[in-house]
């Protein structure tokens, strides 16, 4: 009995002293220094309060679907609810709401290039025009006049100045020299896009647009601002808008107008000439210029809660929570042209906006 | 041996006989006794675990530290003395009824009672039924009911009880409770409150718990008088008071408060006339809260909902073992508040109850059909049995159908409310072993759950979160309670424990629900030596599923902790005790994020006059 355990013993010390062996001999290849060189960044903001935000990294090609790349590259957690990526050269600007946060990361390795703590409260999202990022920021959610615009010098991320903004600034683009900022409300309702000169750091213009403004793009000398309207549960429910401004002028120059007041459009996109946005889980065509659509392109079926949407060459890419919030959602893609899926991969913790290299 | 048991059997036997012959006295006595009478008389096939006064006394003053440590039941915490809910055998935190003197008092708008808004100290009883109520105790009665109640004496004695306390985190507590009776009224006060800084240091971490301040006030005063020979005026009331600082999360600051009031009054008046007793009753609750976002503003929601209640009973004893009730009620709720607009409900109701007692056999059928604008009404009923194999072995079964209706939030929240939504409805059906060999009790229940139209919120195609009836869910486990009361070395001893095995599988995914363990345990040992009182509480809650994927859980958790009690004089009774919790120092959560206190200490000294 004694000799048996002794036995045992001694082989499973012999055992242990191979697994080491074989660990030395064969390390880990070494990472490649690009292993996100090519494919799809998905951003999981994970729960409300939990910590519990991610990326993943979606390669279709060899059907690499990498979990969690910026806890295990930089080995620490990214933090309380991701809002939104912006991809800007070689960076990856990652707003981290809840944590009052931005993880600047090299977009092709991952690994951490900065981190801004301060002067963020409640950020949203962040542009970067010339040695400046932006980042919008609502404030304390439940004060409509403390929201403003965060500038940090680029080169060395330091704070520079912000900018006292109405309520519930949201998505920002770039033209030129100047910052479009699309005021969504926060918590309450807004219908404003402040033009902001990024050399001098001030606001330059309101324009009133629809309520609740969600995407912005751009076409030769027009920004297109699609707003979703007031929701159901406000005192008045609005319809959607869509308005094209005159980059030139910042004037609206024209505006259409959904006919019923439940309709509420989001995720304006462009690909080639034409522009794409959604209601619900539908995707509509429209030409720029002309009357909206009536009637729906195709609806993506599959998806549970349509939450990011991007089109990317030719394909729609939806991020999608789970239908109730907990747990991993899906990231799914379609054929533009004929809705058709063509892939799922499985997310992190609630996905909500997908990126690409 | 033989001998012995049929002189034992002879015994109980001259017990029974002696107990039907006084049969009327003693129906009247807990009639006349207990505030909730039902629970004692029509609970046929469920098991009623009374918490004893001692274990009462002994614990800490808010329901959740006594019933985490004296139930199978599972609460999920935001933190010591911040919101706290109950699952019971597998359900939802609204799928739990609190019944404070028979009147179910879970909120208008939530459908929940937060437990730790509950001060036991001003209670004379507590017990636990697990199983379904709806019948009787209306909605949220699905896992089970949790029962707070007051008690008179007619017996011309009077007691006084103050107790006071210090500990961990600045908290203190202090409670006074007094009762005077004469042979014709019978006069119960209480009067209890905790306040705490709650500051406690989040274990492995630098970070504290900010923002978790607390102080609350209840108050509680029960009147009975005869009126004549045979008529009884009973009157209960129930003030409860809270000021609370929600706390933080490890990742999330808080600033925010939350004030509650609750206001609960009811007034029974009581007939006997031979084989009949008619029993009316009036209950008015209010409700109400504000909650600031941020404390240091004067912004703030609110919700306030009264409810007013009329019942009538008529109970007619057809015979010494057969009885009917027939119950007519009628009940108007009128809530408003902040993204709270029209919230009104007014239900009529009306119930039957049959019992009837064999020599071996017992059963009860009763069934009940509420009417309502609101929503469709499922009828009610409930079957149950129970058979007495011997003296050391009882099986029960019961069968029921039960409800949890709409709260105001999910029919008329301004963001998303649904007036179109059904009750949740629940088929459920247990078997229940009880088991005596001596000093040892113990109870076994398997039982099984189907809950139709679960009622979850989720967002809709616009993204705003509404409430929908969705899930089919099958509830299945197992619930063992068992106690036993020895003498070890001439001394009290006493073991009690309770353990649950919990499936709660959602019919669509095949996953187990989120927050709901599969194993919980409790255990704890008393021993009495001397002027010495030593009792050991501890618990097991099995990890938790926070995704409705079950890809992500939170690992489970075993507690202690140590209460020593030392009496220095009996007349009048002085006893000063020391609570150490969580002797072990261990970091926990009941949901993710809220870390619970790590070990902790308080003291308190009693005088009974």
């Amino acid at each position: 009995m004694n000799y048996k355990n002794l036995f045992l013993l001694f082989f499973i010390a012999i055992f242990f002293n191979s697994c080491e062996d074989d660990t030395d001999c064969c390390a880990p290849v070494p990472e490649t220094d690009n292993q996100f060189q090519s494919g799809i960044f998905v951003l999981n903001e994970g729960n409300f309060g939990s910590a519990n935000a991610s990326v993943s990294f979606i390669n279709e090609e060899n059907e690499q679907n990498s979990t969690q790349i910026f806890n295990k590259v930089n080995g620490i957690d990214l933090g309380d609810t991701a809002q939104s990526m912006r991809m800007h050269e070689e960076f990856a600007i990652i707003v981290v709401n809840v944590s009052n946060k931005i993880e600047i990361v090299n977009r092709f390795t991952f690994e951490s290039l900065g981190t801004i703590k301060t002067n963020l409260m409640n950020p949203r999202f962040a542009e970067v025009i010339g040695d400046k990022l932006f980042v919008s920021n609502w404030g304390d959610g439940g004060n409509p006049d403390d929201d403003y615009v965060a500038v940090f010098n680029f080169s060395d991320f330091s704070f520079i100045e912000a900018i006292p903004v109405v309520e519930g600034p949201e998505k920002m683009i770039s033209v030129n020299n100047s910052l479009y900022v699309a005021h969504k409300g926060g918590f309450s309702f807004n219908n404003i896009l402040s033009v902001i000169d990024s050399e001098s750091n001030t606001v330059v213009k309101e324009v009133e647009v629809g309520d609740l403004p969600n995407s912005m793009v751009v076409q030769g000398n027009d920004l297109w601002v699609m707003a979703s309207g007031k929701p159901s549960y406000a005192e008045e429910e609005t319809p959607g808008k869509l308005s094209r401004i005159d980059i030139g002028t910042n004037e609206v120059m024209e505006f259409f107008e959904f006919t019923d007041n439940s309709i509420h459009p989001e995720n304006l996109q462009l690909n080639g000439g034409n522009a794409y946005f959604t209601i619900g889980k539908s995707v509509y065509l429209y030409e720029p210029g002309q009357d909206l659509p009536a009637s729906a392109a195709f609806s993506l079926d599959e998806v549970a809660v349509l939450y990011g949407f991007e089109i990317y060459q030719n394909r729609i890419y939806v991020a999608s929570p789970r239908a109730d919030f907990t747990g991993d959602g899906d990231l799914y893609i379609y054929d533009l042209n004929e809705g058709s899926l063509l892939g799922q991969y499985s997310t992190g913790i609630n996905p909500n906006g997908i990126y690409f290299n | 041996m033989n001998r012995n048991l049929y002189l034992l059997f002879t015994l109980l036997l001259g017990c029974c006989l002696h107990a039907s012959a006084q049969n009327d006295s003693i129906n009247w006595l807990d009639e006349v006794l207990l505030s909730d009478v039902k629970l004692k008389n029509n609970s046929e096939g469920q098991f009623v675990k009374e918490i004893s006064a001692s274990v009462i006394q002994r614990s800490e003053p808010l329901l959740t530290s006594l019933l985490k440590y004296n139930s199978p039941f599972f609460f999920r915490e935001n933190g010591y003395g911040m919101v706290s809910s109950a699952s019971v055998r597998g359900t939802g935190a609204s799928q739990t009824a609190v019944i404070w003197n028979g009147i179910n008092i879970n909120s208008q708008f939530t459908g929940q009672t937060d437990f730790n808004t509950v001060n036991i100290k001003v209670f004379d009883n507590i017990s636990l039924r697990p199983g379904g109520g709806s019948v009787v105790y209306g909605s949220g009665a699905i896992g089970g009911t949790i029962h707070l109640s007051n008690e008179f004496r007619f017996d011309g004695n009077s007691e006084n009880d103050l107790r006071i306390g210090y500990g961990s985190f600045d908290t203190y507590q202090a409670s006074y409770n007094a009762n005077f009776s004469t042979e014709k009224t019978s006069v119960n006060i209480g009067l209890a409150g905790v306040s705490s800084k709650n500051d406690y240091k989040y274990l492995g971490t630098q970070e504290r718990n900010e923002n978790g301040d607390f102080y609350n006030v209840s108050l509680n005063a029960s009147v009975a008088h005869w009126v004549g020979d045979s008529n009884i005026l009973k009157f209960y009331s129930n003030y409860y008071q809270g000021n609370r600082g929600f706390s933080g999360t490890l990742n999330l600051s808080s600033n925010s408060k939350f004030e509650d009031r609750n206001s609960r009054n009811l007034l029974e008046w009581k007939s006997f006339a031979g084989k009949i007793t008619s029993s009316l009753k009036l209950a008015w609750i209010d409700e109400s809260f504000k909650y600031y976002e941020n404390r240091d503003s004067d912004n703030f929601s609110t919700g306030d909902a009264e409810t007013g209640m009329i019942k009538y009973d008529l109970e007619y004893e057809l015979a010494e073992n057969k009885k009917l009730n027939l119950i007519a009620d009628y009940t108007d709720v009128q809530g408003e508040g902040t993204g709270i607009e029209n919230a009104e409900r007014k239900i009529g109701g009306i119930s039957a109850l049959w019992s009837h007692q064999l020599e071996k056999l017992s059963y009860e059928l009763s069934l009940r059909q509420e009417i309502t604008n609101n929503y469709d009404s499922p009828l009610l009923f409930s079957i149950g049995s129970s058979y007495k194999f011997s003296e050391s072995y009882l099986l029960r079964f019961n069968s029921s159908r039960n409800f949890r209706i709409p709260t105001f939030n999910d029919l008329f929240w301004l963001q998303g409310g649904n007036t179109d939504l059904d009750p949740e409805t629940s088929i459920q059906a247990e078997i229940g072993n009880e088991l005596k060999f001596n000093d040892l009790k113990i109870n076994l229940t398997g039982y099984f759950i189907d809950i139709d139209n679960l009622i979850t919120w989720i967002p809709d195609g616009s993204g705003v979160w509404r409430p929908v009836n969705t899930a089919n869910v099958h509830n299945y486990g197992l619930e063992l309670f068992a106690s036993w009361n020895t003498q070890l070395r001439n001394n009290p001893f006493s073991l009690n424990s309770s353990y649950a095995f919990t499936r709660s599988i959602d019919q669509v995914t095949g996953n187990q629900l989120i927050y709901t363990p599969q194993h919980k345990v409790t255990l704890s040992a008393g021993y009495e030596i001397e002027n010495f009182s030593i009792l050991l509480q501890s618990l097991y809650n099995g990890s938790i599923y926070t995704s409705t994927d079950n890809n992500y859980e939170l690992e489970g958790y075993e507690i202690a902790d140590l209460y020593i009690g030392y009496t220095f004089s009996n007349i009048p009774e002085i006893v000063l005790d020391l609570r150490l919790n969580n002797i072990f120092n261990k970091k926990y959560q009941s949901l993710p994020s809220r870390i619970m206190p790590g070990r902790s200490i308080n003291s308190t000294l009693t005088f009974k006059f």
